[in-house]
């Protein structure tokens, strides 16, 4: 996962090894155990994190219930850039749906890192747009599809999700009732 | 230069009256008519632009009706991320809902001031962040809210669309049937 965050880097501008070495010097390591929080609800979200291995969920809380809104497995960037970038408390929370290992980055650190060298912004942008799009295809999907189309989709571009959320969760994320879900699954 | 736009720049970073100068003097006045487009689908998006007065809608096309994905009014930027510049075909088409004089900017001089001045970055991400939060509240309340509420949500936070823009729009973006739309437009 090192390696492809890496890569990245280097798609997005001519960053010398220096400057990377610079970068990583500023990631710190850190563990979330299966089912605890990144981030709760209520509080300012002061990191974002690239996760090495395991699986982050977005969600909010509606009648008692967690409606996923995200799902962020290893290879990718875990953060709430609404808090992040505001300071105001999070109305949305961040837990772990497996053990958890990341690479994490402070507020603090990230606005060295941008006056020390302001070309590591376009590498936030770049993850930021990633998200954005991501995040934009499944909000016009909810719009448009219907629950059986919305659950194909899910299965044909996210089969490895698929059998890492438990499928109440997979059900709330794609707005379908968890009946329908299972007799979607049985129609295979 | 646009003031509310120089101000707005002032206030998302440090930036010097040089660092503003260099980025309007990339920037081009533009105009669509209402009901043409500032990007139309399999087309690669080549700007992206600040509105300085009118009204735009991004939409996909779904059996045959437009649905909107969003919609953007003075003082917000439009683009098509997910093709800005990496000429690919755009999946989603941006009209004009009313007449929209932008101020515009290419992909390739977008690149040319980040390379005079990186600290320039920190305005794209800035805006991209803005619309990423945009679009994960509108598909959070896809997901949780039931129409009546995100009709009553969407009047409440964006009055200024609601009388601007047709209401088969509006009930598409909402993911509520056009009669319901009616019903509950008379329950007020």
């Amino acid at each position: 996962m090192i390696n492809k965050l890496i890569n990245d880097i280097k798609k997005i501008d001519n960053f010398s090894d220096e400057e990377i070495d610079q970068f990583f010097s500023y990631l710190t390591e850190g563990f979330i155990a299966k089912g605890d929080h990144f981030l709760k609800l209520g509080e300012v979200s002061h990191h974002v994190a690239f996760i090495t291995s395991g699986l982050g969920m977005h969600y909010k809380m509606h009648d008692g219930i967690e409606i996923p809104i995200d799902f962020t497995p290893q290879g990718e960037w875990l953060a709430y850039l609404k808090s992040f970038a505001s300071g105001e408390p999070a109305d949305m929370a961040i837990k772990t749906l497996e053990d958890t290992h990341f690479l994490k980055l402070s507020a603090a650190k990230m606005q060295e890192l941008f006056q020390w060298q302001p070309k590591f912004m376009a590498l936030k942008n770049f993850y930021a747009e990633l998200s954005f799009m991501s995040n934009a295809e499944h909000t016009a999907d909810l719009a448009i599809l219907n629950g059986k189309q919305r659950y194909y989709k899910f299965m044909q571009e996210k089969p490895d999700l698929l059998n890492r959320v438990p499928q109440y969760y997979i059900a709330a994320y794609l707005g379908i009732k968890p009946q329908s879900l299972s007799r979607l699954r049985n129609e295979k | 230069m646009n003031d509310i736009l120089v101000n707005e720049i002032k206030s998302i970073g440090n930036f010097s009256g040089e660092d503003i100068e260099l980025f309007f003097s990339f920037l081009e006045e533009s105009f669509i008519a209402k009901g043409d487009h500032f990007l139309t689908e399999g087309q690669v998006s080549h700007h992206v632009a600040y509105i300085t007065s009118g009204l735009t809608m991004h939409y996909e096309v779904h059996d045959g009706v437009e649905i909107p994905r969003a919609f953007r009014i003075e003082n917000q930027w439009i683009g098509a991320l997910k093709n800005f510049g990496n000429r690919e075909p755009a999946d989603s088409t941006i009209k004009a809902l009313e007449d929209t004089r932008l101020l515009r900017i290419s992909a390739t001089n977008l690149q040319k001031a980040f390379q005079l001045q990186p600290k320039l970055i920190a305005l794209k991400d800035h805006y991209t962040e803005l619309s990423f939060i945009k679009n994960m509240q509108h598909g959070s309340d896809l997901a949780m809210l039931n129409a009546k509420q995100r009709y009553y949500k969407f009047m409440r936070e964006s009055p200024d669309v609601i009388n601007r823009v047709p209401q088969y729009y509006i009930a598409a973006y909402l993911g509520i049937k056009p009669q319901s739309l009616s019903r509950l437009r008379k329950e007020k």
